[in-house]
């Protein structure tokens, strides 16, 4: 049987098919279509299509922006539906949250960002205020924006964003949304004289703090409702400080709000006839930090020449150093840091003396907890006696759990020199600043720290903001672990933010006010916290724990992860 | 009259059987013919072709319901006539060029034997149209059982000509795939 054959037999056996089959083939006719209905639902469906498309492109359009800044801040792209298509943290603390506004509508984007900025405390019982910043064509938005949070008890910035270009680029420099790049821009103009290194790190309740109290204002600039300035000495309180200080009776007495570059400053002139005396007091601590004695027309000379010294300093300069400061040579000035007794400053850091020695070798024995039974001292209220001996060679002392309301003078923290000394930092190539700030330990940027204990692999300080220094290279053990390289260099955590850690000590350091510090137990497990110390998170998994609010990150600590053996902090800008 | 007693009557071998039948279902049975064969003519002649058809069977059959048997008469008698009345009209070459296309369905260039009989060969050839769509099921059976042209089909089920080939290529490849993978053909 050839091919063609057993064809015919297939033609021949559908004779024999379901006769069903073979009266729906012929009985089907198919809906009968006019040509142009067949155009007309051609044209709707191309015109569905396309409408699809402009939807789509447009969704993920920018068509406007507003800038949102507390101690943090955030920029919300938005669409023509006033939807996110991007959010941008400024800080990568917020990474995660601003990623999760993607196309939220933006009140409730602004909302749940605000709130997060409520939780790691950039809004508190001390600090109320928002800054809003958008463009002109965003206007409409901020306004917006403004409206909602006019029903609530913050204090709301509004800065117009009008040379973007200039704001951007500051802002990209400072790590900074363009919101309050503009304002910083804004200010720096001849009659206000306040330069973008003076304001840049203060939160907007200290930026709104400052203008109400220099009474500056600008067409950029609005504000509703007041900042709150709870976390800060009265002008009063100030004086009264100033006053005994100086042990005069002044006839005329100037006390303003500044600020120093890292927070927020009182200038106070005492003039008595033709003497006087100026300080710069810390507006938080009460803590003199510089003082001058002389001519009564001489004070606010000295007075703006220490300012412009130390309060245009770039991040790599602490403002108003330890040592004493050579610019300054007038035979009456006194440096109050260079003659400081050893106390325990508001950090809780313990300022080596000479006699101190350098840690280098063996590990010590606590001095205010038994290693055995408590690795993790519990913070106590600091005083004198608490002060480092011969025999204490911890750097690192508890912290006190809140300001004092009536500040004693604090001494300063130790120079750098010193304190690289007193911790074994052996890399001299890059220098070292730490300088506390209101209780913080600031480390600014470009700076590497290692080997807390020059021999112990695990001590490592990371620095931040501008690039990552040879912070590990070091240790092997860390060199290997791609799961902390990539977590740490992809997430951009040096972006801004340092970090440090250290283990296998005994002691630890806290601050009320950390922004991020680690710690490290025994097992090599590594831990994060932040900010307030709401929240643990856990690297590894990235779930944070059950972890309450706190008094003070210490006790909690101690009371939740008592293997810990030993925590360093800082605060970072 | 009911229909129970008009079979009563085809088994009496009354010829008024006939009468009640095409009273009562000869509108039915030519609705369903000319469905299939299109035209008034030959579809009254299905219908005439179909009261015979019923006079011849009944008995011995004796249907349940006389609407479906007549129905299905009616149906057979339409396909089978529509096939013949293409199969004439079209001529002798046209039956060629079908029965080339279906060659396809044969795979083997050498000595390709279905192994089966005629009767489970259709049965095959009916699973495999079953498996496919019901618009390419319709396209194989208008073109090869009833031979009917491709533009015919394409005018009838609103497509172009080139998406019936197309559709039919397809529907004999499966088939073609089908018969092999059911051992069909000696390949």
């Amino acid at each position: 049987m050839n091919k063609r054959e057993s064809a015919k037999r297939i033609y021949t056996a559908l004779e024999s098919i379901d006769t069903e089959l073979l009266y729906d083939a012929r009985a089907y006719h198919a809906p009968k279509i006019k040509p142009y209905l067949r155009y007309a639902v051609a044209a709707v469906i191309a015109l569905a299509l396309l409408t699809s498309a402009l939807i789509l492109i447009s969704a993920k359009t920018v068509t406007d922006y507003v800038t949102i800044d507390t101690n943090y801040g955030a920029t919300l792209e938005l669409n023509r539906d006033r939807r996110i298509v991007k959010a941008k943290a400024a800080s990568s603390m917020y990474h995660h949250t601003a990623q999760a506004c993607t196309n939220l509508k933006y009140q409730e984007a602004a909302a749940q960002l605000i709130d997060k900025m409520g939780e790691r405390g950039g809004l508190s019982k001390t600090a109320n205020t928002i800054l809003i910043g958008a463009p002109d064509n965003s206007a409409d938005v901020a306004d917006e924006l403004l409206e909602s949070l006019d029903a609530t008890e913050y204090c709301v910035m509004r800065v117009d964003i009008k040379n973007e270009s200039a704001a951007e680029k500051l802002a990209n420099k400072r790590h900074i949304t363009k919101g309050k790049a503009a304002l910083l821009l804004d200010l720096n103009n001849e009659k206000n004289n306040i330069d973008e290194n003076r304001l840049f790190r203060l939160s907007a309740n200290d930026i709104a703090l400052l203008l109400q109290s220099k009474r500056i204002t600008s067409d950029a600039i609005t504000v509703s409702g007041t900042p709150l300035d709870g976390g800060y000495l009265s002008k009063e309180a100030v004086i009264q400080i100033a006053q005994k200080a100086a042990k005069l009776t002044p006839d005329k007495i100037v006390c303003e709000l500044d600020s120093d570059g890292f927070k927020l400053i009182y200038n106070v002139m005492l003039y008595a006839g033709d003497k006087g005396a100026a300080y710069i007091i810390g507006a938080a601590t009460g803590e003199i930090q510089w003082e001058f004695h002389g001519a009564a027309n001489a004070l606010r000379g000295e007075l703006n020449k220490t300012h412009e010294q130390y309060g245009t300093a770039s991040e790599n300069t602490p403002p108003y150093q330890t040592t004493p400061n050579p610019v300054i040579s007038n035979p009456d000035t006194t440096i109050i840091s260079a003659d400081a007794p050893t106390q325990i400053p508001a950090t809780g850091f313990v300022a080596p003396t000479e006699k101190q020695p350098a840690r280098s070798t063996e590990k010590s024995e606590p001095t205010t907890a038994d290693p055995t039974t408590s690795p993790i001292a519990v913070p106590t209220e600091p005083s004198k006696k608490d002060a480092p001996t011969e025999a204490d060679e911890l750097p690192f002392v508890p912290l006190p759990p809140e300001p004092q309301t009536t500040p004693a003078v604090q001494p300063d923290a130790p120079s750098d020199d010193s304190y690289m000394t007193a911790h074994g930092i052996h890399d001299n190539s890059i220098q070292a600043h730490d300088t506390p700030i209101d209780g913080d330990w600031v480390f600014t940027a470009h700076r590497v720290v290692t080997d807390y204990y020059e021999r112990n692999p695990y001590a490592i300080l990371i620095t931040n903001r501008d690039q990552l220094l040879r912070y590990w290279e070091d240790y092997p053990d860390m060199k290997a672990n791609s799961f902390y390289q990539n977590r740490y260099l992809s997430d951009g955590w040096f972006d801004d933010h340092a970090l440090l850690y250290a283990t296998n000590t005994e002691y630890y350091d806290l601050t009320y006010h950390i922004h991020w510090y680690a710690v490290r137990n025994n097992s090599g497990h590594l831990f994060v916290a932040w900010y307030d110390s709401r929240e643990l998170y856990d690297l590894s998994s990235e779930k944070p724990f059950d972890y309450p609010n706190s008094v003070t990150c210490g006790i909690e600590l101690n009371a939740n992860l008592s293997n810990i053996k030993t925590m360093w902090l800082t605060k970072l800008t | 009259m009911d229909d129970k007693d008009i079979i009563d009557l085809y088994f009496s071998r009354d010829e008024k059987a006939l009468e009640h039948t095409a009273k009562k279902y000869d509108s039915y049975c030519y609705a369903i013919a000319h469905r299939i064969l299109g035209s008034e003519e030959d579809a009254k002649e299905c219908v005439n072709d179909v009261l015979l058809a019923a006079w011849e069977t009944i008995p011995p059959n004796r249907p349940e319901k006389l609407s479906l048997y007549l129905g299905k008469i009616t149906k057979n008698i339409s396909v089978n006539k529509l096939r013949t009345i293409n199969a004439k009209k079209r001529g002798a070459d046209y039956v060629r060029v079908c029965i080339d296309e279906l060659s396809e369905i044969v795979p083997s260039e050498n000595d390709p034997t279905i192994l089966l009989e005629s009767e489970e060969l259709a049965q095959a050839i009916e699973r495999g149209l079953r498996s496919v769509s019901a618009t390419n099921r319709r396209i194989f059976i208008s073109r090869y059982y009833y031979l009917e042209s491709i533009g015919e089909i394409a005018s009838r089920l609103c497509m172009n000509e080139n998406q019936v080939k197309l559709r039919l290529h397809r529907t004999r490849a499966k088939l073609r795939k089908m018969l092999r993978k059911e051992g069909l053909t000696d390949e």
